[in-house]
């Protein structure tokens, strides 16, 4: 699937675009297709700052928290979600 | 979509400041930037609790977003601190959310009632807290990436966004998104945007 990657951190380095593998539904998960996210200060400062920042992933990294989606798969122990749902979340 | 994704982070955060300082039916809250991507989601939510809301804020554009929400606007440019809490309140706002925060919680331990409680997102910082201790006000802090970074009570946030999401689809919480569309591949423009400061409610990225 298409992401939008930083391979490098920093104000001036850039995302690109990169093919990564699509997530497998795992046990009590449920896997979205997501339609869009949104941009917060912390996903700025966390590009800005890399690993000066705790909470950084490793680069090549993956950035976005803010999510709103359809569910498309459900893992086993999942309830009160079914294919199709439309949900919104932070992850 | 793009209206529900601007919403979980910052409702979120508004959702738990607001509730640990106990706001309800009756209370003066004060919300410290109140045109601020928590702060009118906040004033939002205060209102739909019951509250009696004021947010401090500054130019024509806060003050038209914190006002078509509901709360009586104050410029905190040109109105000090002890002649607001004298105007509005009887000794002091029940409720403070600063978002804000840093030195401004010096302002907020002001204008704060007796054992009144002050919630904040800025906190990294040396501050005297003396005014607090002679009103016995509580300050609380909120953090709200503690569950994802710790795998903490990570399902008391699906319970919060279910409660928003009502509160939301009954009208009562509709987050200003900002006008510009970025398509996946301008997730670069998109944060440059945020970046830039310019920025009129929260930048969504549609794929």
């Amino acid at each position: 699937m298409k992401a939008m990657l930083l391979n490098e951190y920093g104000e001036s380095a850039n995302f690109e675009v990169s093919e990564i593998a699509k997530p497998t539904v795992k046990a009590n998960h449920v896997l979205v297709k997501i339609a869009a996210s949104s941009v917060n200060t912390i996903d700025m400062m966390i590009k800005n700052m890399g690993a000066d920042l705790p909470l950084s992933p490793a680069a090549p990294a993956l950035l976005g928290m803010d999510f709103s989606g359809k569910v498309e798969a459900i893992g086993e122990g999942v309830e009160g979600y079914k294919v199709g749902d439309e949900v919104y979340g932070c992850a | 979509m793009r209206e529900t994704t601007a919403l979980p982070l910052v409702a979120i955060t508004a959702y738990e400041g607001l509730t640990r300082a106990g706001v309800k039916s009756g209370k003066k809250v004060l919300i410290h930037g109140g045109s601020g991507g928590v702060g009118h989601l906040a004033v939002q939510l205060a209102k739909y609790f019951g509250a009696e809301v004021f947010a401090t804020g500054t130019g024509d554009k806060q003050k038209a977003i914190i006002e078509k929400f509901g709360a009586t606007f104050i410029d905190f440019t040109t109105e000090k601190v002890a002649d607001y809490t004298a105007k509005y309140t009887d000794g002091g706002f029940d409720v403070i959310f600063d978002t804000v925060g840093g030195a401004n919680l010096t302002n907020s331990m002001e204008a704060i009632a007796l054992n009144g409680h002050i919630s904040t997102t800025v906190s990294l910082l040396e501050i005297d807290l003396t005014p607090l201790h002679f009103k016995g006000a509580s300050l609380h802090v909120v953090f709200m990436l503690i569950p994802m970074l710790h795998n903490f009570k990570r399902a008391k946030h699906a319970e919060i966004l279910e409660k928003l999401a009502k509160i939301s689809n009954e009208g009562h919480l509709t987050p200003v998104v900002d006008e510009n569309q970025f398509s996946l591949e301008q997730v670069g423009d998109a944060y440059a945007h945020l970046a830039s400061g310019t920025a009129i409610g929260k930048v969504v990225v549609e794929n």
